[in-house]
């Protein structure tokens, strides 16, 4: 079966294979004939290679960011415990974790606790505003989100990637 | 970095409340009534056998109410007795004197106060909440607190800075789980802040507008959770979008680091875009403005990256060219 030209799709002509093995003796010569790379240069390459996505892998990578949060970690503690300076080290720890602990989760208790309340407030104000109030509202956030679309279609568009 | 992410999840449910109570009323409102129209009164003796619901007008309930109050960008005052919740919604409510509140008493955008001889525990038989302020769950933790006696701007400070320490705990757990995708959507800020925070909003408005129609739209209950869910995929676009922000200022930032030091490296980079980006979120009043456009920009750059057919590092030079 004759060689295709990946190129062309078409088969190659004896021409062609005549100038691809001419092409390969003259980049042979020119390798043996250049100079060797220095010793470095494996290195340089390597130290110049920017980080890669899968290199998140490595524990290296990640020194910086343990000492960050034990460092935010320290300072939240000290910054709350020093009021505290007469508790023993372990009360005070305590009182931070169960506070904190609260104070995280709080926002979910109260969104529970509030939610019948909204609901009252919400069938109160519908039946208090004209019946389409909310149908228009609703169009009017399905018209945002198509000018949003539009724009960043635009902006697509005019900025080459 | 204002806030837990719990809370700016409740806010924002606030927040789509008070648009929906905005839209809908704001003709009553922008035509508000002056004067004595301006507030609508129970008068003391007479009785209101169903719920009283005001749009951009004060309240005063000085007789008793066989139902609940809801008021829309105006305050509520109640010193008569409510059998039902009081709602204010942009505005506060003020129980005083002998008035009475069987129900839940909650402002959202407000707060709720307690003048002359009435307190939470003679006057309301319910819950009392108030979601005005930013920090208002974590205030009413502390309120009720052995701690109630300290100061309370250095446990704010360290409740603020362990909030810095989620951020990045979130922030690191998307780069290690997708660091690619990540990747690919910093390159996306650069030289574009201002459209990302254009963007940014209009997602943002977007999002109240839908939820605060759910609500009006649809049964209470129903609108109430479709607007959460709108709320909490806004958040999710939001966490996703600070991550990539850290990490492209991070990469700006440490630029000039070589491989082989502790500087090098995309996590190394999400910490330092982190920190540059949350310490001065903790400045008194400037702060909390500033981390509303880092969010913002944030969502803007979310919704960039999930509306890009393609991630850029897909694409060959030839690609580009062809594109």
């Amino acid at each position: 079966m004759e060689p295709l030209n990946h190129a062309t799709g078409s088969p190659e002509s004896a021409a062609d294979l005549d100038r691809d093995r001419k092409l390969e003796v003259l980049l042979d010569e020119m390798v043996a004939s250049s100079p060797a790379p220095p010793r470095e240069f494996a290195a340089q390459v390597a130290a110049a290679r920017p980080f890669a996505p899968w290199e998140v892998r490595r524990a290296s990578a990640w020194r910086i960011p343990l000492l960050a949060t034990s460092g935010l970690l320290a300072a939240s503690l000290a910054v709350f415990l020093a009021p505290l300076g007469g508790l023993a080290p372990g009360t005070a720890l305590a009182v931070w974790g169960q506070l904190f602990a609260a104070a995280l989760s709080s926002p979910v208790s109260a969104a529970l606790e509030v939610a019948p309340a909204l609901a009252v407030a919400a069938d109160s104000l519908r039946a208090a505003v004209t019946p389409g109030a909310g149908i228009a509202i609703l169009g009017a956030g399905a018209a945002f989100g198509a000018a949003t679309i539009v724009a960043l279609r635009r902006q697509t568009v005019r900025v080459p990637r | 970095m204002s806030s837990a992410p719990a809370h700016r999840t409740l806010l924002r449910g606030a927040r789509l409340l008070l648009a929906a109570s905005f839209l809908s009323g704001a003709a009553p409102a922008l035509a508000a009534p002056q004067g004595a129209e301006a507030v609508m009164i129970v008068p003391e003796g007479t009785r209101r056998p169903n719920d009283v619901t005001a749009l951009g007008r004060r309240v005063e309930i000085r007789g008793d109410v066989a139902g609940a109050v809801v008021g829309s960008f105006g305050d509520i005052l109640v010193t008569g007795r409510v059998t039902g919740p009081v709602v204010a919604i942009g505005g506060d409510v003020v129980v005083a004197g002998s008035g009475r509140v069987e129900g839940d008493v909650l402002a959202v955008g407000g707060a709720v106060r307690f003048d002359g001889a009435a307190s939470a525990a003679r006057s309301v038989g319910g819950h009392v909440r108030s979601l005005g302020a930013l920090e208002a769950a974590f205030l009413s933790e502390l309120r009720t607190s052995p701690l109630a006696g300290v100061t309370v701007s250095p446990l704010l400070l360290s409740f603020r800075l362990f909030l810095l320490l989620l951020w990045l705990a979130m922030a690191l757990l998307l780069l290690r789980t997708a660091p690619r995708a990540l990747g690919d959507a910093s390159t996306m800020v650069s030289g574009r802040l201002v459209l990302l925070g254009a963007l940014g909003t209009s997602a943002v408005l977007t999002g109240l507008l839908l939820a605060s129609g759910l609500v009006l739209a649809l049964p209470a209950r129903v609108g109430l959770a479709l607007a959460a869910a709108v709320v909490s995929i806004l958040y999710a676009v939001k966490v996703w979008g600070l991550a990539a922000l850290f990490l492209a200022v991070g990469r700006r930032l440490l630029q000039g680091a070589r491989r082989g030091g502790a500087l090098f490296g995309d996590p190394a980079a999400v910490t330092a875009g982190l920190l540059a980006l949350g310490v001065p979120s903790l400045v008194p009043t400037v702060g909390p403005l500033f981390w509303a456009l880092v969010s913002l920009v944030a969502i803007g750059l979310a919704v960039r990256t999930l509306a890009a057919r393609e991630p850029q590092s897909t694409r060959t030079p030839l690609a580009r060219e062809a594109a």
